[in-house]
This record gives C-alpha cells, structure tokens and sequence, in this order.
C-alpha cells in the first residue's frame, strides 16, 4: 500500500489532501483510526479535504431532538455542508452521490493508502 | 479548474478589520457606532459560518478580505474574465439611525473605490452600495460615485422602510440611476436588517431551511413592485438584476402575471405591456442559487417555458459564502447553446460591455500593439 505519511502528519479530525497515483484523497484520522475517502465531493467538486469531521447525525424521529452516533464519523463538505459516511461513503441524504472509500492502516508510525475500495459496514 | 470564461455578477468581498472602513467615516459617528452591522435576529449557522470553511486566510482573515486568496482561489482556476464585487453583503445600510447609515455607506463606497478598484485587475468591478431609509440622499450617493468606470451597478440590500424597492417612496433612487445610466440590482437577505421580524410573510424565519427557501418571496415583490408601480414605464431605460433567489419561481410567477395583467387594468392602466415582457428586456436574474430539481431535463424544461430565458440568467458563484456554485457542474446542467450568454455575454451586455468574443478581440489587439 502507497505510503502516503508519517502518523504524525495527521491530525486527530483534520482531513488530510494527499495523492496516491495521481488520485485525490483525503484522510481522516479519528478516534484511533485512519479513512480515506475520494476528495471531491459529487455535488460542487468541492475539495473534502477543507472538511469537518463530526459524529453522524441521527434521529430525527421526534420534532425538536437532534442526535448524533459517536461511533460512526461523518465528513462535511467545506461549502454546502454534505455529509458523507467515513466508514462507507454513503452520503446522509440524496442516495446517489455517494464518495469512493479506500483502505487506510497505520503501521509503525506510517500511514498507508490503498486505491482498493472498502464497503465496511459501520460498527 | 477552468471551465467557461466567466461574467460572474455576485462575489462577496470584506474587510480585513473593521477600522479599513472606519477611518472613512467622520469622527462624530466613530466614537458613537456600536457596530457596522445591524441588528437582526438572525440564524444559527452550520459550523458557525456563512462561509465556504476553505475560504478563510491566513491567521483567519475573513472570507472575500484578500485580493490575492480571491485571484489564486477563484477567479484564476475558475477563468473569471469579469468579477462584479457585491460586499459581504452590504447590510450595513439598515442600521436604525438612517443619517448613520448613510455616512457608513459612504464610508464603505469610498473605502471600496479606494482599495479594492485601485488594484492593478481589469476583471475587478463593482457596486454603489446604498442605505435605503432616505431615498433623497441615497440618491444624492448615486450623484457622487457615478461616472467611476469600474462601478456598473446600483446596489440595494437592507429594506429598514419595508417597501418593495419599486415602490414611488424609492422614486428619487429609479431616477437618479436612470440619470446616471446605472442598473439596480438587489441582492437577497436584506430583509430581516432593521426590521427583524419582517423578512418575510409571518414574520422571521426560524431556521435556515425556511430562512433561505423564503429568499424569493420578497423578491418577488420588488421584482412586481417595478412593474406594478410603472417604474420601468417612467424611466425607459432603467435595469433591474435580481441577485441570488434562485430561478425555477419565474416561469410559474409570470404566468400569473400575464393572465391578470388585462383583468386589472382598471387600476394599473399604466402597465403598458405584459409582465413577462418587461422581464425579459429590463430584468436579469443570477444563477445562484441554481435548483438541481429531479433531473438537469426536469429543470431545462421547466426554464424553458419562460420564452427567451436563455437571454434572462446572468451567471453568479456567490464566492466565497457556503452555498457557492461551481461553473463547472452548472455548465453540465443547462444546455450547451445557452452558455456564451449565460456565462459572460448576457451580464456584459446588462452592464454596458462588449461580448466575450469581442471583449477577447480587443485584447488581441492591445497584446500585439
């Protein structure tokens, strides 16, 4: 897997531009583990990298209660505010802009990215 | 970036500190402002900001502060060959205390004409910003920077009267710009500015869904309060662009105007021609906000309907606030035959300029000379 880092280099919650052969990637560390995700968002090819990395929104079910699921990172996109699943891609609303995920480890102090696509189900 | 060579009609641009403007305003103002926004109850904001988060510079200079952030960020990836410099976004002109409002206006005008114009930037033009609550010495502004060449519109924002800006109140404004040869234009989000509960029908919005859904509701009334009061009839040659409430209301909108135009003429026999008609040869609308809808057909097609509206949108990026459009993807939405006009053409024509192709003729002409 292409190295594309030292650990040190990524902030806890700061999304991360890097390019792994010649592809847009940005990588989030959060909570003791590392994403990667495709940088553009589908709607504005906004860079997701300028992003916020926050908890996913839930709930909704009652007026007035907003909640969020601690386990399951989500990153906003720096214009409109997008909102798409760290662990899938999958965007919180409009099914069909979802973003590519890739596979990101950190071993002995290096982070590394690989193109191969992820589909993990979130905890 | 790249993507069509760019009119763009709404970019936002800020001081870096407060004290770039204040040091235009006279002494007997400074030491009383409390601030040089008004009051107005306003909205939570995702992430705290009105602004792209990849928008603020160095040490967190505010969005739209830095010529140079705008030129590297926006307009040199983006191909913009002309950059219509809105304010950030010139509420300032609804502060209570109309005499005030007037002198901070005056002071940003002259700090805009002082910095942002004398940068050495061809593609850099803007506005005459006014505070409304005195139409006679807002007029009276108009006069003053008329005649600047990189200033091509009239802006009007906040509404502290509550009028529809076609209102007669306004009279003194329709005719000084027709005098000068200055379009209006209005830019949404100045409604809730000096009168916090009025910015739209029931009053103040209570989230931004609601905030900005409702951004065409007072549009559409200074837009029909041009028609309705005979101002485009009394000043012939007066323009009106409408900035940042989205399209897909017009085709709708109109259709009821022209069915009930006639039926009413009993009252407002001075309506000499069709709404849609006026419209289409004095008004032009921005982009932005542009409605995805279901599908890019679903929407070309409802446009469509609205006969000539290939003629009517002017483009708009709203750099650098959080709900910019890309001209890249708004490209792929309409169709190819409207670009050259909705990009560049439409809004150089609006405001006095030549065509692209020509505006590109020319610089052929002076790089050889």
């Amino acid at each position: 897997m292409p190295d594309v880092g030292a650990e040190s280099d990524f902030q806890e919650g700061r999304p991360a531009l890097v390019t792994v052969r010649g592809r847009e990637v940005a990588v989030v560390r959060w909570r003791g583990a590392f994403y990667a995700v495709a940088a553009r968002c589908p709607h504005m090819n906004a860079l997701l990298s300028g992003g916020v990395v926050c908890p996913k929104l839930t709930g909704g079910a009652d007026v007035g209660m907003i909640e969020l699921d601690e386990r399951v990172p989500t990153l906003a996109c720096p214009w409109h505010g997008w909102l798409f699943d760290l662990h899938t891609g999958a965007p919180a609303w409009d099914g069909t802009y979802g973003i590519r995920t890739y596979r990101a480890s950190c071993e002995d102090g290096r982070v590394h990215v690989s193109l191969d696509r992820v589909r993990a189900e979130p905890p | 970036m790249a993507g069509p060579a760019l009119f763009d009609c709404d970019i936002h641009h800020n001081w870096k500190a407060e004290e770039d403007v204040l040091h235009y305003l006279p002494r007997r103002w400074r030491d009383s402002l409390h601030s040089m926004s008004p009051p107005m109850m306003w909205l939570q904001q995702s992430f705290g900001t009105n602004a792209r988060l990849d928008s603020f510079g160095a040490g967190g200079s505010p969005p739209g502060s830095s010529y140079e952030m705008l030129r590297t960020q926006y307009l040199d990836p983006f191909n913009v060959r002309k950059a219509k410099l809105s304010f950030y976004i010139g509420q300032n002109g609804g502060l209570v205390n109309p005499y005030l409002a007037d002198a901070l206006v005056r002071a940003m005008n002259d700090w805009n004409r002082d910095y942002w114009l004398s940068i050495d930037d061809d593609r850099l033009i803007s506005v005459i910003l006014l505070a409304t609550q005195d139409p006679v010495q807002a007029a009276a502004e108009i006069r003053r920077l008329a005649g600047h060449p990189k200033l091509v519109e009239v802006l009007l924002v906040p509404n502290p009267l509550g009028k529809p800006f076609g209102h007669p109140i306004y009279d003194p404004i329709h005719a000084a710009a027709a005098e000068v040869g200055l379009p209006l234009g209005i830019h949404i989000g100045g409604e809730g500015f000096a009168r916090p509960t009025l910015n739209v029908a029931g009053g103040q919005a209570n989230c931004k869904l609601d905030f900005l859904a409702l951004q065409i509701e007072p549009m559409m009334h200074h837009l029909l309060s041009f028609i309705v009061h005979g101002v485009f009839e009394r000043y012939p040659a007066l323009k009106l662009m409408l900035i940042e409430m989205g399209l897909a209301w017009l085709p709708a909108f109109a259709w009821k105007l022209d069915a009930m135009v006639d039926v009413l003429r009993r009252e407002t026999d001075w309506v000499k021609r069709l709404p849609s008609d006026y419209i289409r040869e004095r008004v032009r609308l921005t982009t932005q906000p542009m409605e995805a809808g279901p599908s890019r057909r679903h929407m070309v097609e409802l446009l469509e309907t609205f006969d000539g509206i290939e003629d009517v949108l002017c483009y708009a990026s709203d750099y650098p606030h959080w709900d910019a459009d890309n001209s890249v993807v708004i490209a792929s939405r309409v169709p190819k035959a409207w670009h050259a006009k909705l990009f560049y053409d439409n809004a150089a024509a609006f405001y006095g300029m030549p065509p692209l192709a020509e505006a590109d003729a020319g610089a052929r002409v002076d790089a050889d000379a």
